[in-house]
């Protein structure tokens, strides 16, 4: 999505009522892709959270500088990014290559994409796929990730090694990554023959 | 993350990363937008108050350093407020209304304690009606402006605030801004009960409750505008832990939360802090908890919470 086009009845600078209420679209809009993707970065609920919520308050104040001619959502997650850098700066923890960064990036920009210009989001997705997956992924996926129960936990209540639940839980991801960009790339491809 | 998912998710593929963090997400909120996160961003950007020279978070800060500074040698406060609900009733058995209060503070510069009054002006004698709309009144530059609509018919409703005595300079101003979105409320004298299903947002917490009463301050009664909740539940957000109380109070002076007769108390990452109930109090301030002495006769052995 494109702040021009949410601004477009506004033929002044970016200041007003009108513009505040533009930026509450956009923030409805973009949070959660925002948010899986600093959550992805940091691997900490909360540091997440707070970086994505640094982004937008830094990207309201320089709202005079955004480039209208560029995509918001490109432009958030590199205001996440720096975010990002900063903390890891300032806590000394691991960096990504750039090349895993760009990969990440490019899928959390599919994503964005997906709820601008339709209905559905990732997670919409992910509620389809999860669906799909086999019994035993979906029950050791249901039990970590909703039920909030730690590997061990995992392994207990189903009665299999914690390797095993390892192996369920990444291959389960990769099922689950595999089938959401699937959908995602289908219905963009719909959205474009039509 | 929360489960010790570092024990089980590779970090190295940016693909794994992304749906590790996908699930959490969607185990959280399933497709809900995140309404805690966007109301604490629509806090510090859209819904800014102009009056603030800082931001809520900065001014914030100095609120404590200069509560720290000046120690017991200077006092606080004073407060205005609040909502320009004198004139209706607020209806009662509303399916689901949100009430937004932004409460301005003045601190004293120096010397002596300087206490502030709110005169409110008597207001126009209107016959009482009932409240059937929405009320969203906020404090502009010692203003409390509310939008009320009351069946087709729209108005403004404008209360003036004016200080009892000629202000010192002020060191800071803080805003703090919260949203109650209940079942139900009424009105009782100076104080708004909210029933059913109430959730309080603060940039600092999010409380839930089934019931809870809003003193209004008034120059009657001479109280500063707080909130009183009974067997709550709070989310701090900077601490990212959890706790349940049979008694929850705001205190605006320090914009701090205070629990006492706490049942269960949840730090981050699911541990569970050292922490006498019967004895101890906990006060939710910033981005910081702190665990204090509290009255032992008044909550001793508490009882668990009723499931609701």
């Amino acid at each position: 999505m494109y702040l021009r086009a949410v601004i477009a009845e506004e033929n002044s600078a970016l200041s007003g009522p009108a513009e505040e209420k533009d930026f509450e679209t956009l923030v409805r809009e973009n949070h959660r892709e925002l948010l899986v993707y600093a959550l992805a970065l940091t691997k900490n609920p909360t540091t997440a959270k707070d970086i994505v919520q640094d982004s937008f308050v830094v990207a309201f104040q320089k709202r005079e500088t955004f480039d209208v001619t560029r995509d918001f959502g490109t432009w958030m997650r590199g205001i996440v990014r720096n975010k990002w850098r900063e903390w890891i700066r300032k806590n000394s923890r691991y960096q990504l290559s750039e090349d895993d960064l760009a990969i990440m990036d490019a899928d959390i920009a599919r994503w964005q994409g997906e709820k601008a210009t339709g209905d559905s989001s990732a997670f919409d997705r992910l509620d389809q796929c999860l669906k799909r997956l086999p019994d035993n992924l979906r029950e050791t996926i249901h039990s970590f990730y909703y039920e909030g129960r730690t590997g061990e936990e995992v392994s207990d209540v189903l009665g299999i090694a914690p390797a095993a639940v390892r192996k369920r839980l990444q291959r389960a991801r990769e099922m689950l990554k595999d089938c959401v960009d699937r959908k995602i790339e289908a219905a963009a491809a719909e959205l474009r023959n039509s | 993350m929360e489960n010790e998912s570092t024990n089980f998710t590779d970090p190295t593929p940016p693909g794994g990363a992304l749906a590790d963090a996908l699930l959490h997400e969607h185990a959280r909120l399933g497709t809900s937008d995140d309404e805690e996160l966007i109301s604490r961003i629509l806090v510090r950007t859209v819904n800014k108050t102009n009056a603030a020279p800082v931001s809520p978070a900065a001014a914030h800060r100095m609120a404590v350093r200069e509560w720290m500074q000046l120690g017991g040698a200077v006092a606080a406060v004073i407060a205005l407020l609040l909502i320009a609900l004198s004139m209706f009733n607020v209806r009662d058995g509303a399916s689901s209304d949100t009430f937004h209060m932004t409460v301005k503070f003045v601190e004293a510069a120096e010397g002596d304690i300087q206490v502030a009054s709110v005169d409110l002006p008597k207001p126009d004698q209107k016959p009482a009606r009932p409240f059937q709309g929405q009320v969203l009144p906020q404090v502009v530059n010692g203003e409390t402006v509310s939008s009320v609509t009351i069946e087709d018919q729209d108005f403004n409703l404008i209360t003036y605030f004016e200080q009892s005595f000629k202000s010192p300079p002020a060191k800071a101003t803080r805003i703090d801004s919260i949203t109650i979105i209940a079942g139900r409320s009424t009105r009782d004298g100076d104080e708004l009960i909210f029933e059913g299903n109430v959730i309080v947002t603060h940039h600092d917490f999010v409380l839930k409750t089934d019931s809870l009463r809003l003193v209004t301050a008034s120059q009657k009664s001479g109280q500063v505008p707080s909130f009183i909740a009974e067997f709550a539940e709070i989310s701090h957000l900077a601490t990212n832990s959890k706790a349940s109380a049979r008694k929850v109070v705001f205190d605006t002076a320090t914009s701090s939360l205070v629990a006492h007769g706490v049942v269960s108390l949840t730090g981050a990452n699911g541990g569970h802090p050292e922490f006498d109930s019967a004895s101890e109090r906990l006060v939710f301030q910033g981005d910081t908890l702190k665990i204090l002495p509290d009255k032992v006769e008044a909550y001793a052995n508490p009882l668990p919470l009723e499931p609701r």
